[in-house]
């Protein structure tokens, strides 16, 4: 179980029909805490690290493979072998709903369907498509990380933010919660945020679920509607939520809307 | 007033922004010097407004990414570095801390959050920052210097030492931090004249000498030593700085210039004795009007051996190399009655020079007089070495049907060919002039 390890993969729950979690940037795996449990009794669920967040193995965290999210996607693609599963539902939270799509395209024989949650193809705008950001926005996205880790080593960043507290949650959280090498953090924003996976995202040929929240301020309104008109089967549910992550602010709202693609599916 | 308001009033005094917000981040309270920082657009109310609104866009994205998921699953958050955008654009540097307020049952109720003015703070972090990547620039630059860089303090103990101090003197950096240059890399015999120029630098002056250091093998390497003297920023003299380059290889190629000035003028000296020697000899053996045609010949025949000899590098001259050379007069018709045969050797360069004048002389005179003179005529030339002395024993055998004459008088081309051969390469020649043609042989030491 070489790869799950390097990973940190984890499953929760058991059944029939296996739920993929893919966090998306700026966090790690802990992100689902909230939310695991609403459909563990259904669902056998797998989360993981993406490579460089989290618990993963930072050595094996090359620039170059993951330059692109392909990277990623093949990490994905890893896991599942490893672990021989097929027919997986795949959901990806922001960046990672565009590395679920990529998975989706290059190996269809393990994905069952995709959720993909807040999702945007691309976050820059393009000509008539609305991404909700400038490439000065980005780019001054990159200085403020500069800004809370100050360039300093790893070591010394958790110093710099919170540390862990509210043993109510009932799960210890490692200091690293939000971490992560500052390089490795400035080069993941890189990727997700100067990516464009439109053309990869209209060849996904499954069931895809695409939930948005109503007041996201990382992917607007435009997005779910550009997302509507070129994907060939997919369901738009959008949430009355505010903010970029329902899984963690609304884990019911989320699960529910969910379990109803799921079962429908 | 009630006691809420009045405690509202007392938030207002606080130099601090405070924010209250509903589970999901909605606005439900600010206090006076928030609503400073980032007044609503006229007649608006930033009240029930997401929180996040307020940040610029990159810190939008932050918050989401990183704020929001840290306060929900951890529960705190602090000093964040932020930028506030007000409505009305405004721009505000913050540090933002915050924490989540729990029901009974563990839900999140409301958020509290203050922030906390970061102008000085930000332009300090910025400036240090600044500072850290200019070091760290500096640092790439002399970890790559191919020079040996070592910094010294004003007691000669050693601050830094780079990649190329190591290669160059053996000392890992660990190794090498904090020992003293003597007896380090000084040597005792050098010690006084490392701490005058020391001193010098100390005085202001900027040092450069050919000098040695020590590598850690107890060799002594040849340097190049640039030295000055560092002060810090009230001009105190806080140290010394050392670039060292290795000169070995300048050393060892300014020895063989010095060398081979020597040998040129040595050999310069002795061709204008030859050059005097042919033109006097061949004045008295050549009749007035053939005299300039004979005496360049000569010359160029001398000239091919002195190139073969330069591009040798005054080495030694491969006999055969040396004996094609000379007949490469002739022309194809008079080649390819010559045949040359031999093995493989070497000829020191005076002799070659004396040796190529002869074979020189032999070939003309075939010209004129022996076996080239007629279409049929052949010539060998060929060799052997002795394998117990070495002695190469050369041989000039010609054979034509017309016979030849004997010269009938002892001209410079045959003292070329003879006495002054034998005197240069130390060995013997016989020369017969049978009916075929003649036949000449030299024996001589190659080397």
């Amino acid at each position: 179980m070489q790869v799950c390890q390097r990973h940190a993969a984890t499953t929760y729950g058991t059944g029939h029909r296996v739920l993929v979690l893919a966090h998306g940037y700026g966090c790690d795996k802990n992100m689902w805490q909230r939310f695991i449990p609403l459909l563990a009794d259904r669902y056998r669920i797998i989360c993981y690290d993406l490579m460089g967040c989290g618990g993963s193995d930072l050595s094996y965290y090359d620039r170059k493979r993951y330059d692109t999210l392909d990277g990623h996607a093949d990490d994905l693609i890893a896991i599942l072998d490893e672990m021989g599963i097929q027919n997986a539902v795949l959901a990806g939270h922001s960046v990672s709903a565009m590395t679920v799509a990529l998975v989706a395209n290059k190996r269809p024989d393990l994905v069952e369907s995709l959720v993909m949650i807040c999702p945007s193809p691309s976050f820059i705008n393009a000509g008539d498509y609305v991404g909700g950001f400038e490439r000065a926005d980005i780019d001054n996205l990159l200085e403020t990380l500069d800004a809370n880790y100050l360039g300093w080593s790893s070591e010394m960043a958790p110093a710099i933010m919170g540390t862990p507290h509210m043993p109510e949650m009932g799960e210890t959280l490692t200091n690293s919660f939000c971490q992560a090498d500052p390089d490795i953090a400035r080069h993941f924003a890189h990727v997700t945020f100067l990516a464009d996976h439109r053309h990869d995202v209209k060849k996904v040929p499954q069931k895809t679920l695409v939930l948005q929240c109503r007041d996201d301020v990382i992917v607007p309104p435009e997005v779910g509607d550009w997302m509507m008109t070129n994907m060939t089967n997919a369901d738009l549910v959008v949430l009355d939520a505010m903010g970029h992550c329902p899984h963690i602010s609304y884990p019911a709202e989320t699960a529910a809307a969910l379990e109803a693609f799921l079962s429908a599916a | 007033m009630t006691d809420a308001s009045n405690r509202a009033s007392d938030l207002d005094q606080y130099p601090v922004g405070l924010v209250d917000c509903d589970a999901v981040g909605r606005i439900t309270y600010m206090n006076a010097q928030m609503r400073d920082w980032v007044p609503a657009a006229s007649g608006e109310s930033l009240l029930g407004k997401p929180f996040y609104g307020l940040l610029s866009p990159a810190g939008r994205i932050y918050f989401e990414t990183h704020l929001r998921p840290m306060l929900m699953i951890e529960g705190v958050i602090s000093e964040i570095s932020l930028d506030l955008l007000a409505p009305a654009g405004q721009r505000k540097c913050i540090y933002l801390s915050g924490r989540t307020k729990l029901d009974a049952d563990g839900q999140i109720v409301s958020l509290h959050l203050v922030c906390f003015s970061g102008d000085d703070r930000r332009r300090y972090e910025e400036e240090l920052l600044l500072r850290r990547r200019k070091a760290e620039a500096y640092e790439a630059m002399v970890a790559a210097s191919p020079d040996a860089i070592i910094n010294v303090d004003t007691r000669q103990r050693i601050q830094s030492w780079n990649d190329a101090a190591e290669r160059l003197l053996g000392y890992s950096v660990d190794e090498a931090l904090g020992e003293q240059l003597y007896p380090l890399i000084i040597a005792d015999d050098r010690r006084v004249e490392n701490e005058e120029q020391l001193e010098a630098v100390a005085n202001g002056e900027a040092v450069t000498v050919d000098t040695a250091r020590l590598h850690k093998d107890g060799s002594s390497v040849p340097v190049e030593a640039s030295i000055a003297g560092i002060n810090d920023e009230k001009g105190t003299h806080i140290g010394a700085i050392s670039i060292l380059r290795d000169i070995t290889d300048r050393q060892r190629n300014e020895a063989i210039i010095q060398t081979l000035n020597r040998e040129v003028v040595h050999r310069s000296k002795n061709l204008l004795a030859v050059v005097s020697g042919i033109a006097s000899m061949t004045l008295r053996s050549t009749p007035h009007d053939a005299f300039a045609d004979v005496f360049q010949n000569r010359l160029a025949s001398l000239g091919k051996s002195l190139n073969l000899l330069v591009e040798r590098s005054w080495g030694n001259i491969a006999l055969d190399v040396l004996i094609a050379r000379q007949l490469d007069h002739l022309g194809e018709k008079a080649l390819s009655q010559v045949r040359v045969d031999g093995p493989k050797v070497g000829i020191e360069p005076h002799k070659a020079e004396a040796i190529g004048m002869a074979i020189f002389e032999l070939s003309t005179n075939a010209i004129k007089y022996g076996a080239l003179s007629n279409p049929d005529g052949r010539i060998e030339i060929s060799w052997q070495q002795d394998i117990d002395d070495q002695s190469i024993v050369m041989q000039w055998c010609e054979q034509t049907d017309a016979g030849c004459t004997p010269p009938t008088r002892e001209g410079f081309g045959s003292k070329l060919t003879g006495v002054l051969l034998e005197r240069a390469v130390m060995g013997q020649v016989m020369a017969d002039y049978t009916p075929e043609g003649l036949h000449w042989q030299c024996k001589f030491i190659p080397d």
